[in-house]
């Protein structure tokens, strides 16, 4: 499965995270959208993990080709900025992986 | 004769040393407090502004603002906390310099502090992660892995080193070393940074500021009830705030801060000054790329161009735009809830020539910059003397 992309309705901006009302144009609706490919385009390996994460902690921001930017759990052995990556979704977590 | 302008006077200002200290927020509140009453020499406010972001998570209090007022006597003072995570005192000024400028209050007294060490370093970034987007913070995101994504983008993009990042936190360090109130007074080398520990690579652990408690005050004023008490004394003469998504990678580049630029304009609108107009700045360098990032934003430097400064000595005590003389939150320390309201008695000080080993000579416009999370909410405030 793939990450949810909230589409407005009435101006088609794509926002990664659910809101009330479209940032754009104050539209209430949205569209609820899978998508799951996109690039690698920020990274991080976290040594100062929080409670309840495993040091150290490889995570990315991908963005996605149909809009918006996700944050996702690095699952790729050498990434590189702009690496073509697909983001699945799992028990509410996103992995990053690469794209074949 | 009678000012029309829409300026608000800093009458007085209050500090204590930032750092793990023994005293509770109460404490660390009102000795902040009763140097600022005393400083400006007046002893009842119409307002009392409190600026804390987690009195509750780390030491059980509500209420702040009613403990404080009936602690220092202030009552019948109207009294309440205005939070907005690490902007707090940003938001605390800004409230209080509406309420002046209204005509509401004439004397206002905004007090900001956090007590912060009373928890371990894990509990400590747990309430700080708290303010987070909920999906991001599941990953495990903190505030300084966006910091992380951030210097890295930037670095990529324009060619910024390590070495260049590093060198705002020995510039901060060195400004730290000759302010008594700061939490670190030890100086540090390029090479210390770059051997550190690993937080979030490409940062490391200098990179970022400690955790810390303490508290700052300054009594805000209508300029014509200032004008009763002193004769020369700081005034805001425009303050702005403005807001941005609370999960910044959804902007479109992660080394960018869209409140910050906002507030800005709004603040620069205000005073009737520009970026060229500005001889100081306090800014909220929660991490080393946030110095160059925010002071970009400002206008201070061209998007790309800010990391050269601190390494060619350009934001150093003794360069053409000192940055974060107190040594920011990076070497003072960041009691979350102080840092916006120390970063105004920072400035103030400064422009009245009363910060001694670390005085910047005949400095005329100050700026703050305050900012929430990861840019989140923001406050620019320029203030000059009168
Ligand atoms: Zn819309």
């Amino acid at each position: 499965m793939g990450v949810p992309l909230f589409i407005c309705r009435r101006c088609g901006r794509a926002y990664p995270k659910q809101r009330y009302r479209c940032r754009r144009c104050g539209s209430p609706e949205f569209n609820v959208l899978e998508a799951s490919h996109g690039k690698l385009v920020s990274f991080t390996e976290i040594h100062a993990v929080r409670v309840g994460f495993k040091r150290p902690l490889r995570l990315g921001v991908v963005e996605l080709d149909n809009g918006g930017k996700v944050v996702g759990i690095l699952d790729l052995a050498d990434p590189k900025m702009g690496d073509r990556v697909v983001v699945t979704r799992n028990s509410n977590l996103n992995f990053i992986k690469p794209a074949d | 004769m009678s000012i029309t302008v829409r300026w608000v006077a800093v009458l007085g200002v209050g500090i204590s040393r930032f750092g793990k200290r023994s005293e509770g927020l109460i404490d660390l509140l009102s000795e902040s407090a009763v140097m600022a009453l005393d400083d400006a020499g007046v002893e009842q406010v119409d307002e009392l502004v409190v600026a804390n972001m987690a009195s509750g998570e780390f030491e059980g209090v509500s209420g702040v603002g009613s403990i404080l007022v009936s602690r220092l006597g202030l009552e019948p003072a109207r009294a309440y906390k205005v939070e907005a995570t690490s902007g707090s005192g940003g938001a605390a000024i800004y409230v209080a310099s509406n309420s002046i400028l209204s005509g509401m209050s004439k004397v206002a007294l905004v007090v900001g502090g956090e007590k912060m060490t009373t928890k371990e370093t894990p509990e400590v970034s747990e309430v700080i992660a708290s303010i987070l987007d909920e999906d991001d913070r599941a990953h495990g995101l903190t505030l300084p892995s966006l910091a992380a994504f951030s210097a890295r983008n930037y670095m990529r993009e324009f060619g910024a080193t390590r070495e260049s990042l590093a060198s705002i936190a020995v510039k901060n360090h060195y400004n730290g070393s000759l302010n008594p109130h700061a939490h670190f007074r030890k100086r540090i080398t390029i090479e210390e940074v770059l051997s550190s520990p690993i937080v979030c690579d490409p940062l490391r652990i200098y990179d970022y500021c400690p955790i810390s408690d303490g508290a700052a005050a300054v009594i805000l004023a209508d300029i014509n009830v200032a004008k009763k008490y002193r004769d020369k004394f700081p005034v805001i003469r425009g303050i702005g705030y403005a807001s941005d998504t609370n999960s910044p990678i959804e902007r479109d580049f992660l080394f960018e801060m869209p409140a910050v630029r906002r507030a800005a304009e709004m603040a620069y609108a205000a005073s009737k000054r520009g970026p060229r107009d500005i001889d100081i700045v306090e800014l909220h360098d929660m991490a080393t790329i946030l110095e160059v990032i925010i002071s970009e934003e400002l206008g201070l430097f061209e998007r790309g161009r800010g990391w050269k400064a601190a390494e060619e000595g350009v934001t150093s005590l003794d360069g053409e735009l000192p940055i974060n003389t107190s040594g920011g939150l990076k070497a003072k320390g960041h009691p979350i809830g102080a840092t916006g309201v120390a970063q105004l008695v920072e400035v103030s000080m400064q422009l009245l020539g009363e910060c001694g080993e670390r005085q910047v000579q005949d400095a005329k416009v100050g700026l703050t910059c305050n900012v929430s999370g990861f840019g989140a909410g923001v406050t620019v405030a320029v203030v000059e003397v009168i």
